[in-house]
């Protein structure tokens, strides 16, 4: 385990001995060390989100905003406002003059709109850095709408995801005692807190409860309501699941109230029925023991034959646990041991010290515990341990995955209850299918090349080329006939101060995105370490891929003296753990706010190591307040460039740099293979078809295979062109190639439909000097022939697209010419030149369709939704986001795009060129049939 | 060499093929940490020193002895080799010498140890009968010692680095002529670890020979998974060759050396599957049950779960082992009322006379002492009761039945209810 545990986290990893395991924890997450955490934001949102009848409202940058919403398995018996995202979406001007005027009009809107129950305002980092006065602004709007609206002070720099727990109990600790019940409260009644009614689980305790004859008063925070918060105080006892997030709160109430408490969990026959017995203890009534216990045996009876018949087939397996508190993992370590698994890891985020004590003494002579570990330590020991079996959560996933190990998400994205008998069984089936399934006997013995190129390459130029680019952002993009409103207008809820399920995600995504297609790249966020996790779970669920992301991991003290000594450590932790050819540097909202210098820090960095071999260094200034993740993956593109490029060198014929835009690892491949039957020598930045798309692997690699080689990045000055794809791109990387070294740039849209494929194909055969292949001649003839096969399905109907500028822009190029009515195309994205690329790719659709089509830039979902909702569509094309207007308008909804989160396969959705175009083709026809077949009285199967 | 010690396969490569051994794995525990060493316990298909596939107890052992001897009656060597050191807990070892000493007077015992707390112990050893002892000697320098071991627990403290390894060495020096005056031969076990000591072994030789040692074994280290020298490169054999021939310049070497197991048993190189099984045989055989008292008496609100509390169960649910892994309920005995102090558990005892055990979830130190007076074991378990079940009539590790949250009651003083429902009920 020696290399796979940096020096200052050994203390942090043990092995059991004689029932006893010294280790600490309780510790900041260290710089660089691609900790599996989250922040003090994600601590505060993850408590309160659950309360359904309240305004979240997220005060920053989209991201954060972007990253909470919806994507919990939390569900609600009655209102669902707490899946809606809020946000003040600050920009560049409100981080120079302060948000807190934009969070005032936000909240006006917002509680006029929905009629709260009470508002939370939670604070980002880079609330807490230019220091907006959230409290007044809370009160006055309390004071004014008579509503409590309550500030969490959610910074993610200021501390761990604990210190997130803590804020979010000290918002509950105001509401709570500022209501009377107003029927008599029963005698045995107890509060729920802890648990988050994650896919309905709360509904399954609170049935055990109510067959005892007890009385839930008021559950926190799980299908939690305001009012019912506010009377939480006249509750007999509080019955506290997942400790680590509410004993602050249980403490409170016993010193403010005098309500005692007990800690419980509801994972495992043992632990569940321990939670009932101590309930029926603390009232001490024999009748509530008697109805407890009679509960317990039926339920348990009933469980056994199963229990026993898994546990016959499963005894043997060796299972690694590694989950956000400890006290779930206790539990699941009985639950598995009642299936016959032993576990030979386990650890958690935030364990306390009792916690591994108690561990140590459940586990056997060996076991690894380890606090806030990270995923080169958690794949070593799972190795090292011969474990077959991981339950965690969707960041640990993929490591399950790509190591053949069977798992099992126990985290709040999941949507099986997991908790009570009915959850005992739900983990059995779900432990047994996921060890059993077959496909292990294709996946495991699949041996793949390790090692990708790893080059120690001095340090690199740091000039500004890597930044977001102010891109003039303009707000208000009208119709394409200029008789639309203005977007802000149409927004549903009157007021541009505040954005409702945005539709984008952060810069730093996109940028890290882009640095893994450079080969053995790792990026590092500089700022929080809730901003790294986040990104990693965001993309872990489109792509199913490992996403290693280091942080700086940044600290209050950091924010305030700056964040240079963990910006080095980060760096050194790095090159220590992943030996990576390139670092990808991208900055958050929080180290661009403060002025952190990352080019001088890079710079400094390099100096102090004397010569010593370093990766490539590569930045991109990444702040969220000034664009989208497109931005962000743009950015990025020019930083490795501009990073590695140090010279025209010698022209190298045939070679032409490719800059794909974020597409799929499918389309990245498509490409390649495209540049290579014109016999061009392509040059991809990014090229993450294999990162973020790989095989199967026997051990887990630290670095996956793939990307584009340093020193090939290297040559690209040489190249005879560059072609920089997307029409709405400026100041890409090819144009910041053409202007210092001189290689030209040729500037094309992405090559979806056939005329921008075409045009593609042309730069192509003109740089390769010959005609286009024929196998892809063929497929241009087959895709032509298919148009006209399909038209008749086709034309007129009405199609709402949203997404990436660019890729909108492609699709609408797609419908123009196969006689689609675009009637919406939106992006969230802040280019100013979307609206003018969208209109010039669709001249016949406005010929045909005269005054029909919309156009918003800068937009949010609640703005499409609602404009969808007018425009009546026959179909959607945009990512998973849209689901949920789809549903709601009964129309199909085509899958492009990022990210897709309700389906598989995102990574493999070829969008481009004559192939991609079929695909999409295919599946526009495909999906408009079925609607149709689907709505028919008759349902045809002959169409 | 007297004619009995000639039998002994380790010391002497004409007797390797003739006389067989065992290995009794009494000794668990180790109290040093070699860097090369990792005694993972459960691995039949690993064999090298410090791996066993079960620990015995000193009773067991005997039984274990009785049973390969009838099988081989050409047992000559008994010998305790770990999987820890023999003197670690010098308890368990001495009386398992003096259990198989006085059933067998006429064995060759030895004993494999590195030589730590084992000074005071040599007379008492050459009482029960151990005439071969091998000390594992990498280093006769603090400076080469305090590079192979991570740590050495001497005196109930702990010591690292160049302190480790010099009072590991004082200790070895001191053995040596003591061992020689008490009459035993003595071999010297030397493990060689290319980059550390192989200059240096040579001088290990010269130094024990010194003292008076009888044979030394020189030792390619056996590269082994999840330790400190996992990367290391095993010597070369014309290395391990070039040493030797150096070391037996000095003292008489021995090289036929097959690094066996904790638990070996048979022909040295040679390890008998038949005899290995009656290992399994008599672990098999554990219980904690005791004969004449057939069941086991626990607290449950369902007979499902174990989690009644000692002194807050109203009955005691009678359970008894139907088959391999079958438990069933015979009846039901209700629980002698409190307030008698101490003679409510007599009275308790009084009532489970047919029982071996008392399964709850926790109970007060007091009413165990009581119980373990009365011939009752007091076993604190969690979870299904066939579980705990299976662990008591399989003679298992009980502690690791224990709820996480066990023995923390009963030291509450006014706060404690006694029920076992926490201190802040």
């Amino acid at each position: 385990m020696s290399n796979a545990v940096l020096e200052k986290r050994r203390a942090q990893v043990a092995t059991v001995r004689d029932g006893k395991a010294d280790i600490a924890c309780a510790k900041p997450s260290l710089a660089g060390s691609v900790s599996q955490r989250a922040c003090v934001f994600c601590g505060s949102r993850v408590v309160l989100y659950p309360i359904v009848d309240a305004v979240h409202l997220v005060h920053g940058p989209a991201g954060c905003a972007a990253y909470t919403w919806d994507i919990r398995g939390t569900v609600s018996s009655g209102p669902e406002l707490h899946r809606l995202s809020f946000t003040t979406d600050l920009r560049e001007r409100d981080v120079i003059f302060g948000g807190a005027e934009k969070l005032e009009r936000a909240l006006r809107a917002l509680i006029a709109r929905y009629s709260p129950k009470a508002a939370f305002v939670y604070a980002t980092c880079i609330v807490g850095v230019i220091g907006d006065d959230v409290d007044s602004v809370c009160a006055k709007l309390a004071a004014e709408t008579g509503i409590p609206v309550l500030p969490v002070r959610s910074e993610g720099f200021r501390g761990s995801k604990k210190d997130g727990y803590a804020a979010a109990c000290d918002a509950l600790a105001r509401l709570i005692g500022t209501l009377e019940p107003v029927d008599p409260v029963p005698p045995y009644s107890i509060n729920i807190l802890g648990d988050f009614n994650l896919a309905g689980e709360l509904w399954i305790l609170e049935e055990y409860y109510r067959r005892m004859g007890v009385h839930i008063l008021t559950r926190i925070t799980g299908d939690g309501r305001v009012d019912d918060i506010r009377r939480a105080h006249r509750a007999k006892l509080n019955v506290v699941q997942c400790s680590g997030s509410m004993t602050t709160l249980a403490h409170h109430m016993q010193e403010t109230y005098g309500v005692p408490f007990k800690q419980v969990s509801y994972f495992g026959i043992e632990d569940m029925s321990a939670a009932l017995y101590d309930v029926a203890a603390f009232f001490g009534d024999p009748v509530l023991h008697a109805k407890a216990a009679e509960l317990v045996r039926d339920e348990v009876t009933g469980l056994l034959p199963l229990i026993e018949s898994y546990r016959a087939r499963l005894t043997g397996h060796k299972a690694v646990i590694y989950v956000g508190g400890a006290f779930k993992t206790i539990s699941l370590i009985k639950a598995l041991r009642l299936l016959g698994i032993e576990t030979v890891v386990a650890g958690s985020q935030t364990g306390r010290p009792e916690d591994y004590d108690t561990i140590a003494a459940l586990c056997e002579p060996g076991t690894v515990i380890v606090d806030d570990s990270n995923p080169v330590e958690l794949s070593t020991f799972a190795r090292e341990r011969g474990a077959d079996l991981f339950i965690g959560g969707v960041k640990e996933r993929p490591i399950a995955f790509k190591m053949g190990m069977a798992f099992c998400d126990h985290n709040h994205e999941r949507k099986l209850p997991l908790a009570g008998y009915e959850g005992m069984k739900n983990f059995a089936e779900e432990v047994y299918a996921s060890l059993m399934t077959p496909v292990w006997q294709s996946a495991r013995g699949q041996r793949t090349e390790v090692g990708g190129q790893k080059t120690e390459v001095g340090s690199r130029r740091t000039d500004d080329a890597g930044a977001i680019q102010p891109s003039g952002v303009a707000r208000h993009v009208l119709g394409a006939e200029g008789s639309c409103p203005p977007s802000s207008v149409l927004r549903p809820h009157a007021s541009d101060a505040v954005t409702v399920n945005p539709c984008k995600v952060c810069a730093p995504l996109g940028a890290c995105v882009a640095f893994r297609g450079v080969a053995g790249c790792i990026p590092l966020i500089h700022g929080s370490q809730g901003c790294a996790t986040y990104i990693r779970r965001y993309t872990i669920s489109h792509f199913r891929e490992p996403m290693d992301i280091a942080s700086s991991s940044f600290v209050e003290s950091a924010t305030v003296f700056g964040g240079s000594a963990l910006f080095s450590t980060g760096l050194d932790n790095l090159i220590k753990l992943y030996s990576p050819a390139a670092i990808g540097v991208c900055t958050s909202c929080l180290s661009e706010t403060i002025g952190d210098d990352v080019a001088l820090f890079l710079r400094e960095y390099a100096a102090s190591r004397k010569g010593a071999p370093l990766p490539a260094l590569i930045r991109a200034s990444t702040p969220s307040y000034k664009g989208t993740h497109m931005d962000g993956f743009h950015a990025a593109v020019r930083g490795i460039l501009a990073g590695i490029v140090k010279e025209r060198g010698a022209a190298v014929p045939g070679q032409v740099n490719l800059l794909p835009g974020f597409v799929s690892p499918a389309d990245l491949r498509y490409f390649k293979e495209l540049l290579a039957d014109f016999g061009l020598d392509g040059i991809l930045v990014p090229d993450y078809s294999e990162t973020l798309d790989g095989p199967s692997w026997e051990e887990y690699h630290r670095l996956p295979e793939g990307g584009t080689p340093v020193e090939r990045i290297a040559a690209a000055a040489g190249s005879v062109a560059t072609l920089q794809l997307g029409h709405t791109l400026r100041d890409g990387g090819g144009d910041w190639l053409e202007q210092a070294f001189g290689t030209p740039c040729r500037r094309l849209g992405l090559p979806i439909g056939l005329r921008e494929s075409d045009a593609f194909c042309d730069a192509l055969s003109a740089l390769g000097g010959r005609p286009l292949p024929a196998r892809h001649a063929l497929e241009r003839g087959r895709l032509i022939d298919s148009y006209v096969d399909g038209h008749k399905y086709l034309f007129g109907k009405r199609v709402a697209v949203y997404g990436e500028e660019d890729l909108v822009v492609g699709i609408a190029a797609l419908l123009n010419e196969i006689g689609l009515n675009p009637v919406l195309c939106a992006s969230g994205g802040m280019n100013d030149a979307f609206k003018e690329q969208v209109l010039a790719v669709t001249g016949d659709a406005q010929r045909l369709f005269p005054g029909e089509m919309e156009v918003l830039a800068d937009t949010d979902y609640d703005t499409i939704f609602a404009r969808a909702e007018a425009l009546k569509p026959d179909l959607i094309i945009g990512n998973s986001k849209g689901y949920k207007m789809a549903r709601k308008l009964g129309v199909p909804l085509v899958r492009v795009g990022f990210p897709i989160h309700d389906r598989i396969g995102g990574q493999r959705q070829l969008h481009v060129g004559y192939r991609g175009t079929q695909n999409l083709f295919d599946l526009i026809c495909n999906a408009l049939m079925q609607a149709k077949q689907d709505t028919s009285p008759i349902g045809f199967m002959y169409v | 060499m007297n004619a009995n010690a000639e039998r002994h396969p380790c010391f002497n490569h004409g007797s390797a093929g003739k006389y067989a051994r065992i290995h009794l794995p009494v000794a668990p525990e180790c109290n040093i940490q070699c860097n090369y060493c990792n005694r993972k316990c459960d691995c039949v298909n690993e064999s090298r020193p410090g791996v066993t596939s079960a620990v015995l107890s000193p009773a067991e052992a005997l039984r274990y002895l009785g049973r390969v001897k009838e099988k081989a009656p050409h047992l000559a060597v008994a010998g305790i080799a770990g999987p820890g050191d023999p003197f670690a807990d010098p308890a368990r070892t001495l009386e398992t010498l003096e259990l198989v000493h006085a059933a067998y007077p006429d064995l060759i015992f030895c004993l494999s140890t590195n030589g730590l707390n084992l000074y005071d112990h040599i007379d008492r050893l050459a009482e029960l009968g151990v005439s071969h002892v091998t000390i594992t000697v990498n280093a006769v320098d603090a400076a080469v010692g305090a590079k192979i071991y991570a740590w050495v627990r001497h005196k109930k403290r702990v010591l690292r680095g160049t302190e480790a390894a010099q009072a590991l060495l004082a200790e070895q020096l001191r053995c040596i002529p003591k061992l020689k005056a008490a009459g035993m031969l003595v071999k010297i076990n030397s493990i060689l670890l290319a980059g550390i000591n192989e200059t240096h072994i040579p001088e290990v030789a010269k130094k024990v020979k010194a003292l008076g040692a009888d044979i030394m074994n020189v030792i390619p280290v056996l590269i082994t998974e999840d330790t400190a020298f996992a990367e290391m490169m095993p010597p070369s054999s014309s290395l391990t060759d070039k040493v030797r021939a150096e070391v037996a310049q000095d003292i008489t070497l021995m090289s036929h050396c097959r690094r066996c197991r904790a638990d070996a048993v048979g022909l040295l190189g040679k390890d008998d599957p038949a005899l290995h099984a009656e290992l399994d045989r008599v672990v098999g055989e554990r219980t904690w049950i005791v004969p004449g008292r057939p069941y086991v008496a626990v607290a449950t609100h369902e007979r499902l779960l174990v989690n009644g509390h000692l002194g807050d169960a109203k009955e005691m649910h009678i359970f008894e082992r139907r088959s391999e892994g079958r438990y069933g309920c015979v009846g039901m005995r209700e629980m002698p009322l409190p307030g008698l102090g101490d003679n409510r558990w007599h009275a308790l005892a009084a009532i489970l006379r047919d029982c071996s055990a008392v399964l709850v979830s926790d109970a007060g130190a007091k009413p165990e002492e009581v119980l373990a007076e009365e011939g009752l074991l007091l076993v604190r378990g969690s979870g299904l009761i066939d579980a705990c079940l299976n662990a008591i009539y399989s003679g298992a590790d009980l502690k690791k039945l224990e709820p996480a949250h066990a023995r923390q009651c009963g030291g509450g003083g006014d706060k404690c209810g006694g029920n076992g429902m926490g201190c802040c009920a």
